[in-house]
């Protein structure tokens, strides 16, 4: 067993063979595949969620490369013109001593989504073992993970404005670039992942130590 | 583990334990989707790549690796990627990723230079290289040719772009020109093109430019087209006074060239057609009228010694006819090491059509032909022209006394002909020359004369002095005095003596006599006026001027008769002196009462009146000059009246008829000359005719017609006054 006690004497819907619906709260039958009520597909667990995250946070990763090797921003002054990637533009900021935007742009940019593939991937890796974990700290991280995840569009947004704002012909102006539309993508994707977790799973390792 | 292994009877047998298949979920077409956006985006990133290109330049001024743009019309089309020295540190070299777009158009035909703000006399360029830092422009046409990846940047802008049209023409100056790369080129005043960067001729004596001119106005260009220096200021102080011309300010700092195609019938030019640059446009003009000789001859000669002023404007005569111009002037060493020092080569080109070569036949032909006419004697010497000499030319002559000497070709195929001496009397002309020919004028000799003609005259004073001087001269007057009383006394007598009665028949019948000669001058006036409207009509001025010649001659006569006379009085005023007796004034008053005695008979009238005919005829021609001698006459008679020796009077007279005879004698021959003078003014006429009315002669002959016409006017205003006051032939005008 090695399970706590107070876990133990948990009764889960599945423990008497019941469903929860997902979307509206129902419980039904664990036969049934419909929810009565809204309609929506009933899983008691859903055991293709381990492969949809690793999925989805495989396909960030990917994006999140040129996101960061090719230029954000295409900024054109009075006939210069300068391509600036995400950490470039970071770097810039700090020369011209506007640390509290740099770092407001480094944290949503890099940290945030750095941060959320670590922990992904650690509560990917962490879920199917069975050692000792804390269930608790897990759902934790992924409450903290599918928060804090749709803030990484922040950066898609501020190039979204300054290249709807700043279009004054010679003088100025600025167009996104590539890693733009992979920086959103790497965000949409990693969202997804987050999203695709089955936070049920947590638990049923805590009960069980091992996921069925 | 009970829990699982044993379910309780409610739970369901798991329904994922069923589903459980260990293929991947679809769900990993993700990642995949993903590998696929990020492949295409690096691929896309990559594949818009252009070609790298390497760009050497003299200085890096400017360039910044991954900013330098490379713009054609000012459009980005690369960027330049890392910039170093090239091998050797002997340049920079940039290296330039091109768009892909433009990969294709950048083969060996493509042009770059670097563009850094510039401030010309023209405005400023490039300004906005001052806030974008410099660029390179790159210049290139639309056809995709050879690639290429390795340039070298131009120094200086191109002249024109590939794709601007216009023609490209070279313009050779003369050295010296103010022409700076840029320059405009301006027609009518305004800029159609612009010079390039302009190089030395081989022999340093000429300036060779490209200049582009732009598109529509390079329909004007033809080859009668004649280019010259527009550049800053021309001074020009003439008759008219002082005229300053200053072009635009442009050219005016950095020069310029206009053109304009005075002559039309010019054909269209290609590009790298060459013009001259003259340096004035009066002479470009004046070169344009002059046609040019498609097949000119060139021939050189040597010549041994310095000649100052030869130089490319130098003409070159035949006969006194330019026949060529010198188109160089090039010192050679003498072959032979000689110590003569540097003889000169000039290049000539000849005229063929000026020599009376016929155009169709080839230069060894024409080489021929000159080698024929040096063994006849044709050389080439230098001469000079001009009011004091100071122009040099240099002259082909016939001289058949000159030493025997052939036509010779040298290796480069220049054909000299043979050269003579100088013609100049001093070739080392300028300053000294003039100088030269100055003291060469018979200054000395003149003043010399002069002095003698003034010591002669200082001579004939001193004889006169000495005259005036003479015993006696000083009794004269007191001599005369007692002459007077005696006179007084004499005409106390006569009047006693009914002298006045006799003096008052005589006026009488001088007064008939008058009458007579009025009428004779009327029908002279008629004559005169007959005469007149004959001149007028039948305009033989020359006639006229010759006939007038004649009176003069005839009046010299004259001159020396009244000389005669007047030494005559002279003599008879000395005899006064000398004899001084009563007695003498007596016979001489006896002598003037037989002169009345005569005058009355009527015989002294008619001499009058004979002398008066022919002075009719000689007024013919001659009445002013007459008129004067006339005067003079009168004057003489005063002088001789006031001098109291009426005696002279007669003799006076008998000598004006005598002169009046001769002028009548020659006043005879009058009709006759005139008649020939006609027929000499009616082939005048017929040559006349011959000449179109707009000739020069023509004009002339207007003009001498016209002159006519105002002398005739004179004659007639002069018989006019002769008419109103008839008198006034005697006693001259009042």
């Amino acid at each position: 067993m090695g399970v706590t006690g107070h876990q133990q004497s948990l009764i889960t819907a599945r423990d008497v063979g019941l469903v929860a619906c997902t979307s509206c709260g129902l419980v039904a039958h664990a036969a049934d595949h419909v929810c009565s009520r809204c309609h929506a597909g009933l899983q008691s667990r859903d055991h293709k969620s381990l492969q949809r995250v690793w999925a989805w946070l495989i396909a960030g990763l990917i994006v999140y490369v040129p996101a960061n090797l090719y230029p954000m921003l295409r900024t054109t002054q009075l006939l210069k013109t300068q391509d600036s990637t995400i950490v470039g533009g970071v770097v810039d900021l700090v020369h011209h001593n506007a640390f509290a935007i740099a770092a407001i742009v480094f944290i949503a940019s890099v940290v945030i989504p750095v941060g959320k593939f670590l922990i992904i991937g650690y509560l990917a890796i962490l879920l199917p073992r069975t050692q000792n974990k804390d269930s608790h700290r897990l759902h934790k991280l992924h409450s903290a993970v599918e928060f804090i995840g749709r803030w990484s569009m922040i950066d898609v947004f501020v190039v979204a404005i300054l290249v709807a704002l700043v279009q004054f012909d010679v003088v100025a102006s600025i167009k996104p670039g590539p890693a733009a539309a992979c920086f959103a993508l790497s965000v949409i994707f990693t969202m997804l992942s987050a999203q695709a977790f089955d936070p049920r799973l947590i638990w049923d390792v805590a009960d069980q130590g091992k996921p069925e | 583990m009970n829990s699982s292994n044993t379910p309780s009877p409610h739970r369901l047998a798991s329904p994922v334990a069923e589903k459980r298949k260990r293929l991947p979920s679809l769900i990993w077409f993700m990642p995949l989707l993903a590998l696929a956006i990020s492949a295409w985006v690096v691929w896309n990133n990559y594949a818009a790549r252009g070609p790298l290109v390497t760009i050497t330049f003299k200085s890096a001024s400017g360039i910044v690796e991954g900013t330098t743009e490379v713009r054609i019309r000012d459009l980005r089309v690369g960027v330049v990627e890392r910039i170093g020295f090239a091998e050797g540190m002997t340049a920079v070299e940039a290296q330039i990723r091109f768009d892909k777009e433009v990969a294709q158009y950048v083969d060996t035909d493509a042009q770059f230079w670097l563009v850094e703000p510039t401030v010309t006399a023209r405005g400023v360029s490039g300004i906005g290289t001052l806030l974008s830092g410099v660029y390179i422009a790159a210049d290139w046409d639309g056809d995709p040719g050879v690639p290429a990846d390795k340039f070298s940047a131009l120094a200086i802008p191109p002249l024109s772009s590939k794709h601007e049209e216009g023609t490209r023409v070279i313009l050779r100056a003369r050295a010296g020109g103010q022409l700076a790369a840029g320059a405009p080129v301006l027609t009518s005043g305004i800029e159609v093109g612009r010079i390039g960067q302009p190089k030395l001729s081989e022999s340093g004596s000429m300036v060779t430019m490209e200049a582009f001119i732009f598109s529509p106005f390079n329909e004007r260009l033809t080859t009668k087209t004649r280019f010259w220096d527009a550049s800053g200021l021309s001074f020009n102080l003439g008759a008219q006074g002082l005229a300053l011309k200053v072009n635009s300010l442009a050219a005016l700092l950095e020069g310029g060239v206009t053109f304009g195609t005075p002559v039309t019938g010019g054909e269209a030019v290609t590009d790298a057609h060459v013009y001259d640059v003259f340096s004035s446009e009066e002479i470009a003009r004046a070169d344009a009228f002059e046609e040019k000789e498609t097949s000119n001859i060139p021939i050189s000669i040597l010549l041994s010694s310095d000649v100052n002023g030869l130089g490319l404007d130098t003409l070159v005569r035949f006969k006194g006819v330019k026949v060529g111009d010198v188109i160089d002037v090039v010192g050679i060493p003498p072959k032979s090491g000689s110590e003569e020092g540097v003889n000169l080569r000039i290049d000539m080109e000849l005229s063929r059509s000026r020599l009376g070569i016929s155009t169709e036949i080839s230069n060894n032909e024409v080489r021929e032909l000159l080698r024929q006419r040096v063994a006849n004697g044709l050389r080439a010497r230098v001469g000079s022209e001009g009011l004091f000499g100071q122009t040099v030319i240099l002259e082909l002559a016939n001289l058949s006394a000159a030493l025997p000497a052939e036509l010779t070709v040298d290796a480069d195929g220049r054909t000299f002909i043979p050269t003579v001496a100088s013609s100049a009397i001093d070739t080392d002309s300028g300053v000294d020359g003039l100088m030269e020919r100055v003291s060469q004028l018979p200054i000395e000799e003149l003043i010399n004369s002069a002095s003698l003609a003034l010591a002669s005259f200082s001579n004939l004073t001193a004889t006169a002095e000495g005259v005036l001087a003479a015993e006696g001269m000083d009794q004269i007057p007191e001599k005369i005095d007692s002459i007077l009383g005696e006179a007084r006394t004499l005409i106390t007598e006569v009047r006693e003596g009914g002298a006045i009665e006799n003096l008052n028949a005589t006026l009488s019948s001088a007064d008939t006599a008058l009458k007579s000669v009025n009428k004779e001058v009327e029908t002279t006036l008629s004559e005169v006026r007959r005469l007149i409207s004959k001149l007028s009509d039948g305009g033989a001025v020359e006639s006229l001027n010759a006939t007038l010649k004649g009176a003069e001659a005839a009046l010299k006569t004259v001159d020396g008769e009244v000389e005669k006379t007047l030494s005559e009085a002279q003599s008879l005023i000395s005899d006064l002196r000398t004899g001084g007796s009563v007695e003498n004034v007596n016979k001489t008053l006896a002598e003037v009462n037989a002169l009345f005695q005569d005058l009355r008979e009527g015989g002294a009238v008619e001499n009058l009146n004979a002398t008066l005919k022919s002075a009719d005829g000689a007024l013919q021609s001659v009445d002013g000059v007459l008129a004067d001698t006339l005067v003079e006459v009168q004057a003489l008679m005063k002088e001789l009246r006031e001098g109291g020796a009426i005696e002279s009077l007669n003799a006076t007279l008998k000598s004006a008829d005598s002169a009046l005879n001769s002028i009548d004698s020659a006043v005879s021959t009058l009709p006759e000359l005139a008649k020939r003078l006609n027929a000499t003014a009616d082939s005048l006429q017929a040559v006349v005719s011959g000449y179109d009315t707009n000739s020069r002669f023509y004009g002339d002959v207007r003009g001498v017609l016209n002159d006519i016409s105002s002398t005739a006017d004179s004659f007639r205003s002069l018989a006019r006054s002769i008419e109103r006051n008839p008198s006034s032939l005697i006693t001259g005008r009042r």
